[in-house]
């Protein structure tokens, strides 16, 4: 879970969502996993939610 | 219809406060530079350019455009941008690819925390009539959440705690984290609260930062990277704003996009929870399970 340590370690509004899809790539591109998954929200208290499913092959 | 795949990831270090200008040129020149060196593209090789900030952080209308002039004004490009979170730009990419209109697309996020007073901007984005001129500061909200949990016996101080530490303790491997370190619950609870039952370990830090991702499709992304990271699902889905009129302990607009996402055996996640109690909501909301760290 959270292998970068999440938003709690560092939160750039408005690139934090994209982040999250981002360090979800990079295990599976380092091989590290074969299927991840990404999360962002927007909006007051987890309003608009989305979801990422990275895979490798 | 076009399979699409992350090829590129790179971001700024996470700071508190930049001396750049909140258009994000600054953070953003290196991002691109780093991330068009890594795969071996050009400006000129990106088909659509979409990006995600906010004019309420940025403190003027039509902010975005300024931050165009990071990528240069000549020659010219296909450009889109959302007010949202950057991941909704990247969604907008993958739609762009996914029918078919370009190839590669690159997608930045940049956000200026440090520019204004965060915790009054945030309350901003509720409803205008009779909730934001209560100026209800987003720590607060968040409190208010964290403690239906507590009540209805979801998570504890102590879980939330837990958190925070594991979140800390993971960001020791990750060079452009703001906070990291080894630390315990135990030690955590001994910190003052900030917004009842939050401390300040709860909370998400004030982060001025970007990011951007490169996506291409199909053979173009076998070209550029080794083993690309494929979109095999992706989705949103939103609550209602009224945070009187919903369950503020879970979240069915998470539980429905991960159902038709497709999350089944997934080995690892990133959640995005700006306050530990969050984190758990999420997990519990997706069945991921206890383990945090």
């Amino acid at each position: 879970m959270n292998p970068s340590g999440g938003v709690l370690a560092g939160h750039p509004m408005f690139a934090a969502g994209l982040i999250r899809i981002g360090a979800a790539a990079a295990e599976i591109s380092a091989g590290r996993a074969d299927k991840a998954l990404a999360h962002a929200t927007s909006g007051p208290l987890l309003q608009q939610n989305l979801v990422c499913v990275l895979e490798g092959r | 219809m076009s399979e699409v795949a992350v090829v590129g990831f790179a971001q700024a270090p996470n700071v508190r406060r930049t001396p750049g200008t909140t258009n994000g040129v600054e953070m953003l020149v290196p991002v691109f530079h780093r991330l068009l060196a890594d795969t071996g593209l050009s400006k000129q090789d990106i088909g659509f350019w979409c990006s995600g900030s906010s004019d309420y952080l940025a403190g003027r209308a039509f902010s975005f455009i300024a931050a165009v002039d990071a990528i240069g004004a000549f020659p010219p490009i296909m450009e889109s941008h959302v007010e949202m979170d950057a991941a909704w730009a990247l969604y907008e990419a993958w739609v762009k690819i996914r029918t078919g209109e370009v190839e590669t697309a690159l997608v930045y996020g940049f956000g200026k925390s440090s520019a204004g007073e965060l915790r009054r901007i945030m309350a901003m984005q509720m409803d205008p009539y009779l909730t934001t001129p209560l100026w209800p500061d987003s720590v607060g909200v968040a409190g208010l959440q964290a403690r239906l949990g507590i009540d209805a016996g979801l998570w504890t101080e102590a879980d939330m705690a837990e958190v925070a530490a594991s979140s800390r303790r993971a960001a020791l491997s990750n060079p452009d984290a703001q906070l990291s370190g080894e630390t315990t619950a135990e030690e955590l609870l001994k910190q003052p609260y900030l917004a009842d039952p939050l401390r300040a370990h709860d909370c998400a830090p004030i982060t001025d930062g970007a990011a951007a991702i490169i996506l291409a499709s199909g053979d173009k992304a076998r070209e550029l990277s080794e083993r690309p990271a494929w979109i095999t699902g992706f989705e949103h889905r939103v609550d209602t704003p009224l945070i009187g009129a919903r369950d503020l302990t879970t979240s069915p607009s998470t539980i429905a996009a991960a159902k038709a996402a497709g999350v089944d055996g997934v080995q690892v996640a990133e959640l995005h929870a700006p306050f530990t109690h969050q984190n758990i909501l999420l997990r519990q909301a997706l069945g991921l399970g206890k383990r945090c760290g």
